[in-house]
């Protein structure tokens, strides 16, 4: 997508416009807010600000375990923080923007009184149930906000319990699949199907939010080159499902994001996990398992070199196609 | 996509510019993540190719003198380079050749004057000169992040790594609100305004895990810290000044009442920011990036204030008791003000201020 900004740039670049002229043109182009944009984006930020710094006080509250309170008032507090929330958000529902400034609000809520119930009844639940449980329990509510920001704060929660529940337990699958780096294979899975679903939402149902679908694919993107970088440095090259779903993966990047939809991000993401990928393979072979010379590193730099510039050229040439 | 590029060039027709007509071929503004792409190879390419200098010639960085000629040449060949042609291939080389070159004349420096702050105001000029003198945009971009990392080393060492911030945020407000000032140099103020922005995300981030203690010789303190957080804090005030007044230049000038109030809005950010680090900072990039219609800075802001209030957690100045009162203080007072701007003021310019049709750098 090419904004105003940059095809403004583009002219000024060119020399279509005139060095003279050039604040005129910024006037016409309107890249500049109009008075009625900053008084929506002061009561905005006043709101966001305002209500978010009243959820986080009553987390900082509760993080404090303040002895002198018993624990009723401080299940009291919270508890009517979050009705409030609630309140708000059913009274102020004509407003859409104080209907999710409360939800998130009230979702941030959830989560401290599910963690003061860990801190009053000392549950020995482990870390990752907390944000699971919060994930859970948040869903309808993020659900019905439709609210790009809350999707992405509880794909969060998503992401953190699986990876803590990695760290702490193995893999889900046993001992037959995905039990080396099962953390990473868990960011993996669920950014690409949440990838995938939100994708499907932007054609299908008109959902908004490109940039948090960018985000998505590097929650899976990142950890699939991990994943590959960690077969590569393996011991032995045996055949483990990386090898098999990582070209798969890079495939599908291509075949959706330059054939179907032209998404430069994607493909640059792309690009750069490829680079390290081979630099990486080709800094074991040269570097640390054979006889190494002088001329290992040139030859990288040489690699690094080459495919940089290839893609950097390859992906100049896909933007100027866009403009068109 | 043909459609939005003939609509503006007709609107600046229709207001009287008169547009020259261009056989240029410059092709459209790389988007950011494609430049760092470039730069991300160019540093590692870079660094394989000191590490062939260091194996294979050592004797280049046995000897100050002889690192300090490789060096030139390898930066005087970039700069040739960056000259003679624009292709990828040969900017990517130059970029190379240029950090292979600046760590090579700075290794003389390491062991000239150890880890101390002559070192990195030493470095700081370099880049400056290199963020002045390249050819390319790139290479200024990663010259103006190396400058704001080796700026705050240098103050971080006498104890007033939040000026160096407050600094970086000053610069980079006064670079990207005059980025159409120069329309000949206007690659080049852009290019040092975003790296000045990675910069920033940076420092911010390196601030909340104090990792500047380290390089803080308590013997040659310049100032308290106290002192240097409020110095610090006055920068950014004064950024964010800057924002608004270019704010009220772009439009009517509104009432002294007015405007007294916004600016007694600026200082209380400005108090809060010390007892809440870096929601000034936060503030300053969100109403930069949205007075210039400019959205990668706007989400920089966002993510400031993000990091601003999760470090604030782990800020051991006070206990949690206080910063839970201090929030429930600051929540109350925005949703008063908010209360009664909206009967006072806002509501007011929302009706007298028709909704004009929006440039898309301004759609929320």
């Amino acid at each position: 997508m090419t904004t105003t900004r940059r095809k403004l740039m583009s002219l000024i670049g060119q020399g279509v416009i005139p060095p003279e002229q050039v604040p005129l043109a910024v006037k016409v182009a309107e890249l500049h807010p109009s008075p009625h944009a900053w008084a929506l984006l002061i009561d905005r930020l006043l709101l966001w600000l305002g209500s978010l710094a009243l959820a986080c006080a009553v987390l900082f509250f509760v993080a404090f375990n303040w002895s002198d309170m018993g624990r009723l008032p401080r299940f009291a507090l919270v508890q009517a923080a979050l009705v409030l929330a609630a309140g708000v958000a059913v009274w102020g529902s004509t407003s859409v923007m104080l209907f999710r400034v409360a939800l998130t609000a009230a979702f941030l809520l959830i989560g401290v009184l599910l963690a003061l119930v860990g801190q009053v009844y000392q549950t020995g639940a482990d870390p990752w149930q907390l944000f699971f449980i919060w994930a859970l329990l948040t869903l309808p509510l993020v659900w019905i906000a439709r609210f790009d920001p809350l999707w992405v704060a509880w794909l969060g929660l998503l992401n953190l319990s699986v990876w803590l529940y990695s760290s702490t337990w193995g893999g889900i699958l046993g001992s037959v699949f995905f039990t080396d780096n099962a953390g990473l294979w868990g960011l993996a899975l669920i950014n690409l199907v949440a990838q995938t679903l939100w994708e499907w939402g932007v054609q299908r149902r008109k959902w908004s939010g490109r940039w948090a679908i960018c985000l998505l694919a590097l929650g899976s993107g990142v950890p699939l080159t991990l994943l590959m970088m960690a077969w590569v440095s393996g011991e032995t090259h045996s055949l483990t499902p990386i090898v098999a779903i990582y070209p798969v993966w890079l495939a599908v990047l291509y075949g959706v994001y330059r054939q179907w939809r032209l998404e430069l991000f994607m493909l640059a993401g792309g690009c750069v996990s490829v680079i390290a990928v081979v630099i990486w393979l080709l800094a074991r072979y040269v570097l640390w398992e054979s006889q190494w010379s002088e001329g290992s590193f040139l030859l990288l730099a040489g690699a690094v070199f080459a495919m940089g510039a290839a893609a950097v050229a390859w992906l100049k040439r896909l933007n100027a196609e866009e403009a068109l | 996509m043909s459609q939005p590029r003939s609509t503006l060039t007709q609107r600046l027709t229709r207001a009287g510019i008169s547009l020259n007509e261009t056989s240029s071929t410059t092709p459209l503004e790389s988007p950011w993540f494609v430049r760092v792409l470039q730069a991300f190879s160019g540093w590692l390419a870079a660094l394989f190719l000191l590490g062939f200098i260091a194996t294979a010639v050592v004797f280049v960085l046995e000897s100050t003198g002889a690192s300090l000629i490789a060096g030139s040449l390898l930066i005087g060949g970039a700069f040739a380079l960056l000259c003679a042609a624009r292709s990828d291939v040969l900017e990517h080389m130059a970029l190379a050749f240029s950090l292979a070159g600046q760590l090579l004349v700075a290794w003389p420096a390491v062991e000239m004057w150890g880890v101390s702050a002559t070192l990195w105001w030493g470095l700081l000029a370099l880049q400056c000169a290199m963020a002045l003198i390249m050819p390319s945009q790139v290479h200024r971009s990663m010259s103006a992040f190396l400058a704001s990392l080796a700026l705050t080393l240098a103050l971080a060492t006498n104890g007033l790594a939040p000026v160096a911030i407050g600094l970086v945020v000053l610069v980079l407000t006064l670079l990207w609100l005059n980025e159409y000032r120069w329309p000949r140099h206007i690659g080049a103020v852009q290019a040092w305004g975003a790296g000045l922005l990675v910069g920033l995300l940076v420092l911010q981030g390196l601030a909340y895990a104090n990792q500047f203690n380290w390089i803080y010789d308590s013997d040659a303190l310049w100032l308290g810290p106290w002192l240097a957080s409020w110095l610090g804090t006055a920068l950014v005030a004064l950024a964010l000044v800057s924002v608004i007044h270019q704010a009220f230049c772009q439009h009517s000038q509104p009432a002294i009442a007015q405007r007294l109030a916004i600016y007694v809005a600026v200082a209380l950010v400005a108090v809060v920011t010390v007892y809440v680090p870096g929601l000034g900072a936060g503030v300053s990039v969100l109403l930069l990036g949205f007075a210039i219609g400019h959205r990668p800075l706007m989400g920089s802001g966002v993510l400031l204030l993000l990091m601003a209030i999760s470090s604030y957690y782990y800020w051991l100045d006070v206990t949690l008791l206080v910063k839970s009162l201090m929030l429930l203080a600051m929540g109350a007072f925005l949703l008063i003000i908010r209360w009664i701007l909206k009967h006072w003021l806002l509501n007011r310019w929302l009706t007298v201020h028709k909704p004009a049709p929006l440039g898309d750098a301004n759609e929320q």
